[in-house]
């Protein structure tokens, strides 16, 4: 079986979930996220991710749950309360994930969330400095990067099989 | 409260057979066992499996057939 390396890892945040569901392509684009989670090379199964307390958020909204485990991976964030406590805000909670993410290849990661919070993330003072290792995809464009992501396991599967 | 006795994954078919070619402790019918053998390696499966031993109830092919019904 193939595996590839993608260029960033994946972070969703409840409203790209929440968008993502109403799409209307939204069964081939889940589909694409569940492969793209299982033929990672890097961060075996831990390529996309969400924050526990978002997928307390969305986890009920697919018809089955399981859909959404098999997309995305929950992480942990109960150790921000204890070391961090005064982080009261949810976009504050994510970025600090994100860039903890960034210890583990590729070393970089996409947050997609929707375009209506996209603004949210890119006016926030920790990421101001911030010129590549995190890059914010809203809606369609995380869409796009799905797509992208999806075609470069076609091509590879493709190799593999010449 | 029910009691939660099964629990769903998705997998790709190749570690699913690996599963259950190289665990012994991994409980099959031959029925569910041919299917899993069908599928192509890089294909998306629905694994229900029950909790609390190793045993695999049912296997299903992921695709957007299954997905429109269950998303």
């Amino acid at each position: 079986m193939v595996k590839v390396s993608f260029e960033r890892r994946i972070f969703c945040d409840d409203s790209f979930i929440e968008w993502l569901l109403s799409h209307p392509n939204k069964i081939p684009v889940m589909l694409k996220l569940i492969r793209i989670k299982k033929v990672c090379k890097d961060c075996k199964e831990e390529h996309n991710v969400i924050t526990d307390f978002d997928y307390k958020k969305v986890k009920n909204l697919p018809k089955s749950e399981y859909l959404l485990r098999g997309a995305v991976k929950e992480v942990p964030t109960d150790f921000l309360e204890e070391f961090e406590p005064e982080i009261k805000d949810d976009i504050t909670k994510r970025i600090i994930i994100a860039l903890l993410l960034l210890d583990q290849e590729p070393y970089s990661v996409y947050i997609f969330t929707s375009p209506q919070n996209k603004s949210k993330y890119q006016d926030h003072s920790l990421l101001v400095s911030m010129k590549s290792s995190v890059k914010i995809k809203g809606g369609e464009e995380a869409v796009e990067i799905i797509e992208e992501f999806y075609r470069k396991f076609i091509r590879e599967r493709e190799l593999s099989r010449a | 409260m029910t009691e939660l006795t099964k629990i769903i994954d998705v997998d790709l078919a190749e570690d699913i057979k690996n599963l259950v070619k190289l665990n012994s402790e991994v409980e099959v019918i031959a029925a569910v066992k041919q299917k899993i053998e069908e599928f192509n390696n890089d294909d998306l499966v629905k694994v229900t499996k029950e909790i609390g031993s190793l045993k695999i109830i049912d296997v299903e092919l992921l695709d957007e057939e299954l997905l429109a019904k269950e998303l």
